[in-house]
This record gives structure tokens, sequence and C-alpha cells, in this order.
């Protein structure tokens, strides 16, 4: 299978939703036969994409189901303005680790925008080697390999970025509100949906590349979650009893972040501040330093929460968990 | 210089309200800093004079830190070979992968330019820190799980 064949169908396809496409024009812009094309449509059926022909008009792509597909994402992805990460998708069936796969990538030096996705992680991972929970198919699983040209003490503003991009990304596509905890979490009606690791190689100076994975819990139903998980975390289909595709999402959410990488971090800073449900409250921090209160009063210019004390004074907090009011 | 002195200096600083002192004399160097959460803290210093002697003064305790951070600098320092892998920024310092694991270096371990060392985390972004010159550790400098502030000593390592 040529994968551009396959691009430049479904760039089509998905572009015309209910219009049909003439194999004719598939053949011409492919530089391939008709019969060629035949055989890419027949493939893509084959692999879940509901394609009806119709003698004389051509090819029309009905309601898709839930098909993880790299080929998809490379069509339907927006082109990226200069600057902006080009992102480049590779599935794998399984994998240990979606970010283990891209740091393995970027140390032999792949291009920023390589993103790797996974039908199912056997070790997927949080912070310090917490588990994450990846069932197959229920779950968006990717990780994306960014060289930000920025000084390392910035690298913290990749955490904003990214869970911005999530939080806006998911609200547009199931129009529920979404809410970020900081520095990473997305929430979803007071339950996690989802959440953010970025792992980050760097010189003494300077960023040498940073993967930032992605984990969004999609349609798992309560059974999938041990009980323990029930009242803190949750998933897009029990929140809204609808089916996402797991392709719908991953673009919008790259399409999202390639935007808010290169845009001024005051404009970022300002949009995640709105969608933060811990500004403007009182909050309790557990940090490495021991347990800090105070009202969240906002971000500084490198994304750490500054909390102010009774006694008036701020701390920026680089490190901790906001613990539950 | 002995402990005393810069004692005097960090309760100085305290005192005024200072951020930042600095002094650099033919056979050694100092810099205290305090960082803006108003813990004082040492930044990287460079003996070439002996260790001064262990005192025991009643102090604050953040200037306690900051005389155990000046004592644990001067005593990896005391060969003059040696040499500090620095925290590159603010953050929570990580010997090992994860609580379960083994840490990522021990002391007597050789280590390369490549070999990482540990993890520096800021905002839940965890940053591989790598050795970045051939030596072997001496000494660990800070402690796991606990902050780490920007030009903070994290390993002492003799170069080879």
């Amino acid at each position: 299978m040529t994968t551009a064949i396959d691009i430049l169908i479904l760039r089509a396809l998905f572009s015309n939703p209910s219009r049909y496409v003439s194999g004719e024009d598939l053949a011409t812009q492919a530089g391939v036969s008709r019969a060629a094309i035949w055989k890419h449509l027949d493939q893509l059926q084959k692999i879940g994409y509901p394609i009806e022909a119709q003698p004389h008009q051509g090819y029309r792509l009905l309601a898709p189901p839930d098909v993880w597909c790299a080929d998809e994402i490379a069509a339907r992805l927006p082109d990226p303005a200069p600057g902006e990460p080009n992102w480049r998708v590779l599935l794998f069936q399984e994998t240990a680790s979606t970010n283990d796969l891209v740091w393995r990538e970027a140390q032999n030096g792949a291009q920023e925008g390589l993103v790797i996705i996974a039908e199912q992680q056997s070790s997927g991972r949080g912070r310090q080697g917490r588990q994450w929970q990846s069932c197959a198919k229920s779950g968006l699983y990717a990780s994306a390999l960014l060289r930000p040209h920025w000084p390392l003490s910035q690298i913290t503003r990749l955490t904003i970025v990214s869970s911005l991009a999530v939080a806006e990304a998911v609200e547009k596509l199931c129009g529920k509100e979404v809410r970020i905890k900081w520095p990473n979490d997305v929430f979803m009606r007071g339950k996690k949906l989802g959440g953010i690791l970025t792992e980050v190689q760097a010189d003494p100076e300077a960023i040498r590349f940073a993967v930032v994975g992605i984990g969004l819990n999609v349609s798992q139903t309560k059974s999938d979650f041990p009980d323990a998980l029930h009242a803190i975390a949750t998933s897009l289909k029990i929140e809204t009893g609808h089916d996402y595709r797991r392709a719908d999402l991953l673009i919008a959410i790259l399409g999202t972040m390639q935007r808010h990488y290169r845009e001024p971090f005051e404009v970022v800073r300002q949009a995640w501040s709105e969608r933060c449900f811990s500004l403007g409250q009182t909050i309790s921090v557990r940090t490495p330093a021991g347990q800090l209160v105070g009202q969240a009063v906002g971000l500084d210019e490198n994304g750490a929460l500054l909390l102010r004390a009774e006694s008036g004074r701020i701390t920026p907090i680089t490190a901790g968990d906001i613990l539950p009011a | 210089m002995d402990l005393k002195e810069i004692k005097a200096v960090i309760d100085l600083m305290t005192k005024n309200g200072l951020s930042e002192f600095e002094l650099e004399k033919p056979e050694f160097k100092i810099r205290v800093r305090r960082g803006a959460d108003g813990e004082v803290t040492a930044a990287p210093v460079v003996y070439s004079a002996p260790a001064p002697a262990p005192v025991a003064p009643t102090v604050s305790p953040a200037a306690a830190n900051a005389v155990a951070s000046l004592a644990a600098s001067a005593s990896a320092a005391k060969d003059p070979a040696l040499k500090q892998i620095l925290s590159p920024m603010v953050g929570t310092f990580y010997r090992s992968p994860s609580p379960d694991s083994s840490a990522y270096v021990e002391v007597g371990q050789e280590v390369n330019e490549d070999t990482v060392v540990c993890i520096i985390e800021a905002m839940k972004v965890m940053n591989e820190i790598k050795a970045e010159m051939k030596g072997v550790i001496v000494e660990v400098l800070a402690q796991s799980n606990k902050p780490v502030e920007f030009g903070k000593p994290l390993f002492a390592i003799k170069p080879l």
C-alpha cells in the first residue's frame, strides 16, 4: 500500500463529508489508474472505513467508526504555519510506552513534529513511574516530539501549552466544559479525564528535545476503571454518553497545540487561567518542601503557580500537588 | 573566611533584605543567594582553601540550610580536582526514575558525558540531567525528592 495515495483519498473523503468524490478525479490527482484507486478504497474499507460507491457519482464516506489510522490523521491535520511543528504520525499496535518510542527516535535525531500513537500501551506511566491505566481502544495515547528553542527555565511553559490544547480541543469537540487542574490535569465535571507527562533531555543551558505524552480516557465505561478510581477518574463516554473517535480528538488536539506552541506565552497564560479551577481559591498544595496553604492568584511567566499566603507574601510553586479541598 | 563569618554575612543579608552577595579573593570565591521564597541557598562555590572547621552555631532554619549546603560544597571541594554537577533549574531532585527503581548513579560509579545522573521535575516536566563530563561520582550533594534551586550542586565528580 502506498501511504501517499491513502492520504490523498482520505483527505478527499473527509473534506467532502456528504458529497461523492469522483474516482476519476482521485486517479488523476494521484497519477494512477482508476483500478489502483479502487484497490486502495477496498483496503480502506477493510480496515474499517465505510465507503459507499455509487455508479457515475463516485465514492462517499459514511459515518466512520473509531478507526485508529495514522494516514487519516495525516490527511486531516491542518497545514502548519511557519514555525509550527509539522506533525508526522506513526501508529504502533502495542508498545510499552509511546513516550519511550519517541524518546528513542529523538535521540537518533528525529525532527520536531514526530507523533507516535498506540492502540495499546502495556506499561503506560505517569510521573515517577506511577502506572497509567491503558486499555485497548478505549483511550487515546499519543506522544509528540518538540524541540523548542527556549531557555531551559521556560520548559515548564510546555505543560501549560499542552494542557490548554487538550482542554480546548476536547471541549470544542464534545461541547462540554473542560477545566484544568494546575499544572497538567484535564477535568470534566470534577473528575480526571486525562493527563500529560512531559519528558525532557537538556544540556545545562539548552533544551535538546521534549516528549509530550498525552493520555485521554475516551470510551471506557465505569466497569473499566478499578473501584478505587470511580470517584476521581472518568471518560468522555461516561460523561457525555457518546462514542468519540480517537482520530477526531487527536487531530483537534494537535491542531490546537501547534497554534499555542508558537503563540506569545502571555496569550496562552490568559486562556489557561480562565480554565483553571484552582485560581482565585484558597488551596492546599503538597510540595517537596512541605504543605502550603494560600490563595492561588495566577501563573508566573513560566507557568509556576503563584500562591499568596495570609501574610500577603506570594510564593511561586513549581513542584507540588494541589490537594482536594 | 570561616563558617561564623559566612553566617554573619547571611544574617546581614536577611536583616537588610539583600538577595545576593558575592565576594572574590585570590584564594576563594563565595556567592550566597536568597531565593524568592525567602529561603537562603548557597550557589556554586569554588574553594581552593582547606575546608573550614565545622561549627555548631545557633541559627535560624533558613540560615542553617545555607550553612549545611555550604559545608556540603566545601567537603566535596576538598580536592581541587573535583567538579560539581549543578542543577540547571528550579525543581524537585529525583535520584531514580521511580521510587522502586535503583538510583541512576551511585557513589563510586564511572560516568561519561551522556550518563543520566538524575531527574529534576518542575510542573510535571521531567528533565533528565546528564553528567556532561567523564568522571567518577564522589558524593551526592542533594537529597532525593527535595526541592533544589538553580545552581545548587547535585553531585561531586572526579573528572577522568
